[in-house]
Parts: C-alpha cells; structure tokens; sequence
C-alpha cells in the first residue's frame, strides 16, 4: 500500500508560515508579558516560570521515549505517527535557553541554596549550585543530541529509504533509553524533588516519568487531530491509529495513578514524620482539594472517558480525554512545585497561565519552522505500508 | 535451512511459524507428544521429582509437627527463607500471565507458541509460592482463620495488615490464572478428544472439552471470554507483587520501606519469571522438537525481555542507594553499606553480578541465538533472583537498630530440604503437564500461521 496520493503530506508554505506566524507571536506575546511578572514578583515567577519549565521538559522526555520505544520494540503500527514526534523533540535544545533563567532564579526557588539546616548541608556536595547546573545542562544536551540525531537520520531515510537506518535507529534506541531514564530520573530529583531539600522518594522519577509518557501521548494526540481539522493526513493517520494512542493513553493514565498510589500510600502507611510532611503540605488547605482534583483529574476522568471501544475512535471525544490529560498533567507539574511557594493555600497567579502557555507555543513554533515543506510521516521507512494498512482490533 | 521472512524483503520480519508448518503437521506434533507411548526418559523424570517432593514433604511433616524452631529463624531474624521461597515462587509465576495477558493486549503474536506452557509454568510455581505461608503459620490447622469467617474466638482477620491482603491477592491469581489457562485449552482439548479411538482417553478429554465442537458461536464467545481474562488478569497480576512488596514497604524498617519497592517487584518478578521460561523451554523445545514453532526468534525475544527487565531492577537497586544517601537517615544509609559491604555483603554481590551484570551478553546477537549461552544466563538469573529476596529480607533485618541485638540466620536443613522439595512440587506437575496437555496453544499457532500465509500470498499476488 502507497500513502493515499489525495493525501497531503507536508504543510503547505502559505498556511505553515501563518501558523509559524501565529505560535511565535503568541509565544513572544505571552513571555513579554511575563517578564512584567518578573518585575513585579520575582519569587513568583521562579516558581510559575519552574513549573512552566518541567512541564515542557516532560514532554520533550515524555516525546522522546515513545520515539526510542517505537524503534527498539521495532513497531509497525506506529510508524506514521513516529514523524510528528520526532519534529517536536527537535525544539529540546529549546530548553537549554529556558534552563538559563532555573540557574539564575535558584536562589529564589530552592531552599538549600541558602539552607544553613545541618541535613541540608550534609547534601551539599550534590546539592549546590555549579553542580545543579551542569548536571541540567548535561542532561539536556543528552537529550537534544538523541533527539537530533534519531530525527535527522529518520529524514535522511526519507530520500535513501534505506532499511539499514531503522537498524541504526533501532540500535541507538537501546542505549538511549538507559541513559534517558537516568537522566530523566535525575532531572526530576533534581528540578522538583529538591524544592523540599529533606524529603526523598525513590519512586520519584517514575512518578515523573509516567505522568511524562501519558502528558506527550496526549500531545500528540491533540497535534493529529488539528492537523486533520486542517484537513491534512486524514487518510494516512486514520481512526485505527488514534484508537490506539487511545488505548496507550488509557493504559498509561492507569500505571500514572499506579504509580501515584504506591508512593502516597506506603508514605501514609508507614507515617514517618520525615515522608509526610510532603503529603501533609498537600493535604492542608485548599491544597487537600487540589490534590483530590488531581486524582479525580489526572486518573478517573480519562480513565472513564478512555475505556469504552466508541470513545476512542470518536475524534471530538478523543480530543477532549487528550486536552483533559494534558491540562491535568500541567496541574501535576504545579501540585509538584507550589506548595512551596503557597503552603498557605493554593493561589493561582496570572504568571501560571502565561508562562506554559509561551513555552508550548514556542517550541511548537520551533517544531512548525522546522518541518516546514518536509514530509509529516517517514516516507522512507520500511515499515511504512505495514502502518499504513493496521488495523486495530 | 534458512528462515522465512514475511513479507519477503527488506523490513520483513521472521516468520513465527517456520518450516513450511501445515494446520495438519501442527496438529500432529503437538498431539503427537501426549498421543505417543510414554518416552523413555519420562518415568526416571517423573520419579525422582516425586521423590524430591516427599522429602519436601517430609520436611513440612516435621515442621508441623515439631513447631517452626525447626528452621534456622531467630531474633532479630523472623523471616528468611520462608519468605524468600515465597516471593521467588510468586515471582517465576508472573512470566505466564504477562506473556499470556499482557503481551496479548499489546498484539505480540509470538506469544502464542510460549503462553500455554508459561501459564502452566505460572500456576505449578504459585503452588509451590502458597506452601510457604501456610506452613509458617506453624498450627496450619487454623489457616481458616486467614480468611474474614466470623468465628466464636471473636477473633477477627486484622485487614490493616499487608500479610492478610497477600492472602486475598494470591489466591485471587491463582484461580483467575487457572480459569485463563483453561479457557486457553478448551479448543485443544477438543482436538485430542476429536483425535482419541473411542475410549476412556477420548471420554476424559471430552468431559474437560466442554463440549466444544468449533463452532463459529463458540469461538466469538472464547475470544470475548480470553480479552476479558486478559484484561483482568493484566491488573491482577501487577496488585499480586505490588501487594507482596506491600508486605515490606509499609512497615519502617530500612532496606524495606521504599516507595519504588512496588514497580521495582513487579519488574524483577518478570525477570525472574522469564528466566525460568528459557531454563524450561531451551530444552523442552529440543526435547518435543518443537524448533519450528518456537524459533530461534521467540528465544531472542525473551532474551530482550530478560535484558531490559534485568536494567529495571539494576535502575531500583541504584536509585535506593542513591536516595540512602541522600535522604541523609542514617539508619538507612547504615542498612544499604550493611547490605553491600556487611557480612552477607557476598550474597548483594551474587545478586548484582547475576541479575545485572549476566544479562548484559544479551546485548550480543550471537548470545540472544546461541541456546546453551541463555540457558545459563537463565540459571544465573534464577539464582540472581532468589538472592535478590534474601538480600532484601535477611540483610535489613539482621542487624537492627541496636548493635546489642544484631545477629546472623544460618539455615538449617530442614530450610534447604524444604526448599529443595518445592523444586520436587514443581517438576512432578510440570512433568504430568507435558505428557497429558498440549503444551503449545494448538488453535493460536494456526491462527498465527493462517496470517502468515495470507501476507505472503498478498505478497506474492503483488510481485507477480
């Protein structure tokens, strides 16, 4: 089976160059907007501008692993929607620049920056400044060179259609998730664990890394869907890709909560005074509230909406679980990060709403410039007509 | 011979059923192996096994009735290897509900020529799990008292504790993995019955048939029935060693309470379940010559599985060290140096250089195909696993928080017979298993191979 000739394959210049157009005025729009924020409120900032940041970093981490994980398990069925992932990993090296303004608020946002408590000292030789930002800057440029690297040998093999590149691919795939899980683990510890210096918790980069997977499924499904709205691959990523994406979105939303559960649980079990105080703080306030939208938000809702056969192959209904998971995993990324701030109660400042919204927008806007012209799917893959002709059961 | 691809060219992938396989050949061999006269190996096979079991039993008679003093237990020692036994068993039995369950929901075909005799695998080693916690029990006449049946003692089932949520959970597996295992057999058990001369073979085989004659309202009705097991047996199967890592992750004891301790269980409890599947199949697949149906590639695969799932527990034994570090209690950084440096430190690096570092060949094509190198991988992981339990349990025990009660477990032999014995359990079953069930899931291989045959026609349809 060849792509549907009917079916248009790359953006169009005039219509690509206004979306560009759109996304980076918003982007710009927005950040300018936001700096008045930092005048303003310095503190506050750090703390909307860290939370902005993990929930980018997650899904460029989030978007990356479903890219090596399509490789090393050497997926058919995936392979038309295996383009548009690789187009938005391209904008990680987007975040080397964001990382810039995590260093120079930190001081603002971390407490062991300052901390003179003796348990945080007896952290320092990890915990200290230089040391935090060449670790960020380390596992970000990991992630931008496997993100370049799988994406532009995949576009390579567009003109060469040469089965040995998904060897080469495949073959990198297998290193490169040992090293993202490490890094992605660390980055986690690193960029949200240590906002509360004496507490830990092994699973915590799990935590991160599941609510990571299910937030880039669920952009990924929003991106198909507007891009079939605009009338493009409709007749390449059909219903049968998107009721998996529906099933793969379903099945990690529960390992999300899985994972959720076992580390409040065997935290509220065991009820040390050094484990809870994390909860507590979640629990006090208006937080306690947050934290039950947060189960209900991030688990029951998509875990109803995804389970029935129609849903997921309904388009309108699809769309709305994906932007519900996606709207909820950012509110994951604040119940991370604000309680900090705000132990007071939660207190949603305008900052929350601007600065997520200029650093998706931006490196959406990266991604559009980048793919511009090219081909939306691997028309060189090997695997494509098996994609093209799946049929989910 | 060379291997058949599907479709025949670049990007094809290998078929699962090689060997220019006909639904009839299929039939024939694997009927053929509970069909033929008994093999010659079959009876001394049979017979030792069973003579291990009774000294297993033999030893739970004496424990019974001498009181559990008779194992090496002690204070501060309370667990050792009564439990390491049961977390191991449990832990083999997951490979056959995620080959047979999960790997079915994420459509892997290959699964069809390992599900039957993993699930099988699965349920003989949650017998052998199940012994352990009721002969700990030491008066195993009152084990009804596990269960929440009211009772004039006004004794009542503390549902608060992990132990009593383990006993709902296993007994839960088991019979949904039995009920799966079964549902997976009906169509087979129907073609031994249609295959058997009228007799007693054919009437015993007829009664577990169910009755099933293949008809199209039959098999719409089993493949609801096999996704909705599936489906519930998928979650199921995680709670099991979720709830079994429960039994130490909420207590406080450091080495135990971790909050990775529940995905961290369930990935070496695949681990360890695969490995067992390779030490079974490697030489049962030569044994029943079985080459064609699971091939060289069905083995790599699971020499893939054991690999990333090796990497997930070195990924929990690294983070745990790491956080025991940083989280700066110094009970639990005194518990994870005890472990790898203490006197049982040999033990953490039997586990290590078995569990982590052995499966690392894996990354060689050459080892992924060559059987005897995985079979002895596989062993090194069957021990890499055992000792990762005994680690977690023994070491974070044995020395407690005051060095004035510290101390060392030493098994007795009335532990390692007993052991032993569970291995005798095992064996005898597997051993009936093979020679009076098909141990190829007969209806899924042609389901398989019917596919296969249909691509490569399309194929050919294509080029000509």
């Amino acid at each position: 089976m060849k792509v549907s000739s009917n079916d248009q394959l790359s953006v169009p210049r005039p219509r690509g160059w206004r979306l560009l157009f759109g996304l980076i005025s918003l982007s710009l729009g927005l950040g300018l907007l936001s700096m008045l924020g930092l005048a303003s409120n310095q503190r506050q900032f750090g703390f909307s501008y860290l939370t902005g940041f993990t929930f980018i970093a997650s899904l460029g981490t989030g978007t990356l692993f479903w890219i090596m994980i399509h490789h090393i398990t050497d997926a058919g069925w995936s392979v038309v929607l295996r383009r548009l992932l690789e187009n938005y990993s391209k904008s990680l090296p987007l975040l080397l620049v964001l990382f810039v303004p995590i260093v120079m608020n930190a001081e603002l946002v971390y407490r062991w920056t300052t901390s003179v408590e003796e348990s945080v000292l007896a952290k320092q030789s990890w915990l200290n400044l230089p040391f935090f930002a060449i670790r960020g800057a380390i596992y970000l440029l990991i992630w931008s060179g496997l993100a370049w690297w799988l994406a532009t040998t995949s576009s390579r093999q567009d003109a060469t259609a040469d089965p040995a590149s998904s060897k080469r691919m495949q073959g990198a795939s297998a290193p490169g998730l040992i090293v993202l899980a490490l890094t992605t683990t660390y980055a986690s510890f690193d960029w949200l664990m240590s906002l509360e210096p004496t507490w830990s918790s092994t699973i915590f980069g799990v935590y991160f890394w599941a609510g990571s997977i299910v937030g880039s499924l669920a952009l990924l499904t929003l991106a198909i869907l507007g891009l079939h709205a605009a009338g493009w691959l409709r007749n390449t990523i059909r219903t049968e890709h998107l009721h998996d994406l529906g099933k793969l979105m379903f099945g990690f939303t529960i390992f999300w909560a899985y994972i959720a559960f076992s580390q409040y649980f065997l935290i509220w079990y065991a009820n040390l005074p050094e484990e809870t105080s994390y909860f507590i703080a979640r629990r006090t306030g208006s937080w306690n509230g947050l934290s039950w939208s947060l189960a209900i938000g991030q688990f029951l809702v998509p875990f109803l909406l995804l389970m029935p056969r129609t849903f997921k192959r309904n388009a309108p209904i699809l769309g709305f679980a994906a932007a519900w998971i996606l709207l909820f995993h950012y509110v994951d990324m604040y119940w991370l990060v604000m309680p900090t701030l705000h132990s007071e109660g939660v207190r949603v400042h305008w900052l929350d709403l601007t600065i997520p919204v200029a650093m998706l927008s931006g490196t959406l806007a990266l991604t559009t410039w980048l793919s511009l012209g090219k081909p939306l799917v691997p028309v060189g893959d090997p695997r494509l007509s098996e994609s093209l002709a799946f049929h989910s059961s | 011979m060379s291997e058949i691809h599907v479709p025949a060219r670049p990007g094809g992938r290998v078929a699962l059923v090689q060997g220019g396989q006909t639904f009839g050949s299929l039939t024939n061999l694997v009927s053929g192996i509970t069909e033929a006269s008994t093999p010659k190996w079959w009876w001394p096979a049979f017979l030792t096994s069973l003579t291990v079991l009774s000294v297993g039993v033999g030893m739970a008679a004496y424990l019974i009735s001498t009181g559990i003093g008779v194992w090496g237990l002690n204070s501060p020692v309370g667990w050792a290897f009564d439990i390491t036994n049961f977390v191991f068993w449990i832990g083999i039995g997951h490979a056959g509900t995620l080959i047979s369950a999960i790997l079915f929901l994420f459509r892997q075909k290959w699964r069809t020529s390992i599900n039957r005799f993993a699930e099988a695998m699965t349920l003989f080693a949650v017998a052998c799990a199940g012994i352990y916690p009721l002969i700990h029990l030491g008066r195993v006449w009152l084990m009804w008292w596990l269960f929440p049946a009211p009772n004039a003692n006004a004794i009542y089932p503390n549902f608060r504790s992990p132990l009593m949520w383990d006993v709902a959970a296993v007994s839960t597996y088991a019979i949904v993995s039995l009920l799966f295992w079964y549902v997976g057999l009906i169509p087979d058990l129907a073609t031994l019955r249609d295959r058997a001369a009228p007799g007693l073979r054919q009437r015993i085989y007829g009664f577990f048939a169910l009755g099933w004659r293949g008809a199209a309202r039959h098999w719409q009705h089993y493949e609801m029935a096999y996704l909705l097991l599936a489906g519930i047996a998928t979650p199921l199967v995680i709670s099991v060693h979720t709830i079994v890592s429960m039994d130490f992750a909420t207590s406080i004891l450091p080495g135990w309470h971790a909050t990775i301790f529940p995905p961290y269980f369930v990935a070496g409890a695949v681990f360890s379940g695969f490995a067992m599947v390779l030490t079974l199949m490697v030489p049962s697949r030569v044994i029943f010559g079985l080459e064609n149906i699971v091939t060289t590639r069905h083995l790599e695969n699971i020499c893939k599985i054991l690999l990333a799932t090796g990497l997930m527990v070195g990924y929990a034994y690294s983070t745990e060290f790491f956080i025991a570090w940083y989280g700066g209690n110094p009970y639990e950084r005194f518990t994870f140096m005890n472990r790898a440096f203490g006197p049982y430190g040999w033990a953490y690096w039997v586990m290590v250089t078995c569990n982590v570092l052995s499966p690392q060949i894996f990354w060689f094509k050459k080892a992924r195909t060559t059987p005897w190198i995985m079979f002895v991988i596989s062993i090194f992981v069957n021990i890499g696993m055992w000792f990762e339990r005994f680690v977690i349990i023994v070491t974070s025990l044995h020395r407690d928080f005051l060095p004035s009660s510290w101390g060392m477990f030493v098994p007795t032999w009335v532990d390692i017979f007993e052991f032993i014995g569970t291995f005798g359990l095992f064996f005898t079953l597997f051993l009936i298993f093979v020679r009076f069930v098909p141990i190829v899931a007969l209806s899924e291989v042609k389901a398989v191979l019917s596919d296969q045959n249909h691509e490569m026609q399309h194929v050919e349809r294509a080029a000509s």
